[in-house]
């Protein structure tokens, strides 16, 4: 750390941008702690933002939560949403400190952590490197060592593999209409599924905005709302084998969601793939369901999420894999 | 590096002229192990361009140091002054405008956000600051500590504006076709339009971290805003904060996780009392804050 000329490619004057943006989100809070808090995660933030914003990437400030007063009271926020990317937290570090600390509210939801050094003259910050493993709480904060951090000429790739990787489907925006490209309502594809089982009917969309209660009208089994379809074809060339990827949706009160995950034949097709897998990943890619196919027509899976719960689907036969990752 | 070079220094200004070279290459090499200018990409680790900035820069280290080794005083804390001064004036010499537009160059070659594209232009924005190619103009319009603050931003506007704007850069263009021109005239442009968003009355000096512990006292302008979102989420008119909760556990609702937070409770202490595990209950209330967001803004 003593050797500045090696730090200095990845430091950032904070000039009067940084500290007129601090001041003015500083003032709106009355608690000292607070207010010393937002100054220093606005400067960090903006650090951040400058170092993504010279490599060509945007940030969308309106959706950052460290813009929004009132989530600056609510957590301890210092995060940047990088267009097309995600959203990353820039943590202060302060002089003397040897870890950047992560609290628990800022645990989920972020691709990376970059640990911003704010020098005790607060006009220089540099970034000291970044980590993309995300802690599991258990107090009120984690610390990671600073020499834990990859180096900060790593990010430049980390954001170019990350921003190239989809972002996942996020299934609470189908339910107002807003649907991913690639994805197909199922309305439009009921007719080409062969006999689904009986316990996956699709509603069609129709039905869908008329609300609940025809439901109950015409089957006493409740359906998914809003269903969206994809092909999804496993392997290349001569091997590759294509089938139907479904998932519909049943909202179950305010913040949760029923969603049911089939597999059908492709359309000319009637039988799945012998031994084709179908499995539920959570966040940390544990497959928590599986399903696989045994000369049959559809596999599916059912199951409940909270808003905002990230999960995958794998689709697996023999070594070929698709995986598609999900934000209720 | 100082514990290195001191000895050394020693011995370069003690050798006979034949030895003394061989103490001075030996400077040089550790000048030049902490010197990011010139490296390469880890794409990239054949580039000819940085191969050939590293090279100038090398030479001019040498340059540099033969003129400077005689200047060493030998006292405690010379020697990074004596190594800080040696490096910036080989950085000046071997940072010509050339080597600075093969740099700009090399960033137009791949495109944006490509790794290749931001080692060149992290290398480019280096290399400017430490050319001594930048100007300084309508400095006696202003005090001298307001100018510094308006140049400091300023000049980090002009910066990004070259990592975000490289395609703009034309190497056909103008008499002189110098980099430095194309970067002089934006920075220019930039200082008349900083000074007109900040005045030198509002803008007297930034804090530092000790004046920021020094805030104690309530700002007054609005001091509501707490005690606005704190009461919202307690009268809770939509019953929407009560009733969301975390499944199973009624008890847990976003309501009382959000007022003991404001309590100064710890997530630990909260944790323990609805014997829920910390990671459910920060992500659970910071799910909450996302969808609540829009309705707290109404209020600010």
């Amino acid at each position: 750390m003593n050797d500045l000329s090696n730090l200095s490619a990845a430091s950032l004057p904070l000039a009067l941008t940084a500290h007129r943006r601090a001041q003015d989100f500083q003032r709106r809070h009355s608690v000292p702690a607070v207010q010393k808090r937002v100054y220093l995660n606005t400067l960090a933030a903006y650090a951040g933002a400058t170092y993504l914003e010279r490599r060509g990437y945007d940030i969308d400030w309106s959706a950052s939560y460290s813009h929004d007063p009132a989530q600056q009271m609510l957590l301890d926020v210092a995060d940047v949403m990088v267009s097309g990317v995600g959203r990353l937290e820039c943590r202060p570090v302060l002089p003397g400190a040897s870890a950047i600390a992560i609290p628990a509210a800022v645990s989920s939801d972020r691709i990376a952590y970059l640990a911003i050094y704010l020098d005790a003259s607060l006009r220089q910050a540099t970034l000291l490197g970044f980590t993309a493993t995300r802690p599991v709480p258990t107090g009120d904060v984690t610390s990671i060592p600073l020499s834990d951090l990859q180096s900060p000429e790593m990010l430049g790739s980390f954001l170019a593999q990350q921003a190239t990787e989809a972002m996942p489907v996020r299934l609470s925006r189908w339910l107002q209409q807003t649907v991913e490209t690639g994805w197909q309502a199922v309305a439009d594809t009921v007719a080409e599924l062969t006999a689904p089982s009986p316990t996956f009917a699709w509603r069609s969309g129709a039905a869908a905005e008329t609300g609940g209660t025809d439901a109950a009208d015409s089957s006493p089994q409740p359906v998914p709302q809003v269903g969206q379809s994809k092909s999804i074809v496993l392997g290349t060339g001569a091997a590759a084998v294509t089938v139907t990827l479904l998932v519909g949706l049943l909202p179950q009160g305010p913040d949760e969601l029923e969603i049911w995950v089939q597999l059908s034949p492709a359309v000319g097709q009637t039988r799945l793939p012998t031994a084709l897998r179908l499995a539920i990943l959570d966040a940390a890619d544990v497959a928590v369901m599986q399903a696989e196919a045994r000369d049959t027509e559809a596999i599916q899976l059912k199951f409940v999420a909270a808003i905002a719960e990230q999960f995958s689907v794998q689709v697996v036969l023999g070594d070929r894999t698709y995986t598609e990752r999900f934000e209720v | 590096m100082d514990l290195e070079l001191t000895p050394l220094l020693h011995q370069a200004q003690q050798a006979t002229p034949a030895n003394r070279a061989a103490a001075l290459a030996a400077i040089v090499a550790v000048l030049m192990r902490s010197q990011r200018l010139g490296r390469p990409g880890p794409e990239a680790p054949d580039n000819p361009v940085y191969q050939a900035l590293r090279d100038r820069l090398q030479q001019q280290m040498l340059v540099a140091a033969t003129a400077a080794v005689e200047q060493y005083q030998g006292d405690h804390g010379a020697v990074s002054e004596w190594s800080t001064v040696v490096q910036a004036t080989a950085l000046q010499a071997a940072l010509t405008d050339d080597q600075l537009k093969q740099l700009a160059l090399e960033a137009q070659r791949h495109p944006a956000r490509s790794p290749q594209r931001q080692h060149a232009l992290t290398q480019l924005i280096e290399a400017i600051r430490r050319s001594g190619r930048l100007a300084h103009p309508h400095r006696s319009k202003f005090t001298p500590a307001f100018y510094d603050l308006l140049y400091e931003e300023a000049l980090n506007q002009t910066l990004t504006y070259v990592c975000r704007k490289i395609e703009n850069y034309d190497p056909e263009r103008g008499t002189a076709q110098k980099f430095m021109n194309w970067v002089n005239f934006r920075l220019d442009r930039q200082i008349l339009d900083c000074r007109r968003e900040f005045n030198e009355q509002e803008t007297q000096e930034l804090p530092n971290l000790n004046d920021l512990e020094a805030i104690a006292a309530p700002s007054p302008e609005t001091p509501s805003l707490a005690h606005t979102v704190r009461d919202y989420i307690a009268t809770d008119p939509d019953d929407q904060f009560r009733t969301t909760h975390i499944r199973h556990h009624p008890e847990a609702s976003f309501q009382a996780i959000a007022l003991a937070r404001f309590g100064e409770r710890s997530w630990e202490d909260i944790a323990q009392e609805y014997a829920i595990k910390v990671p459910t209950l920060s992500s659970f209330f910071q799910r909450c804050c996302d969808k609540f967001a829009p309705q707290f803004q109404r209020l600010l």
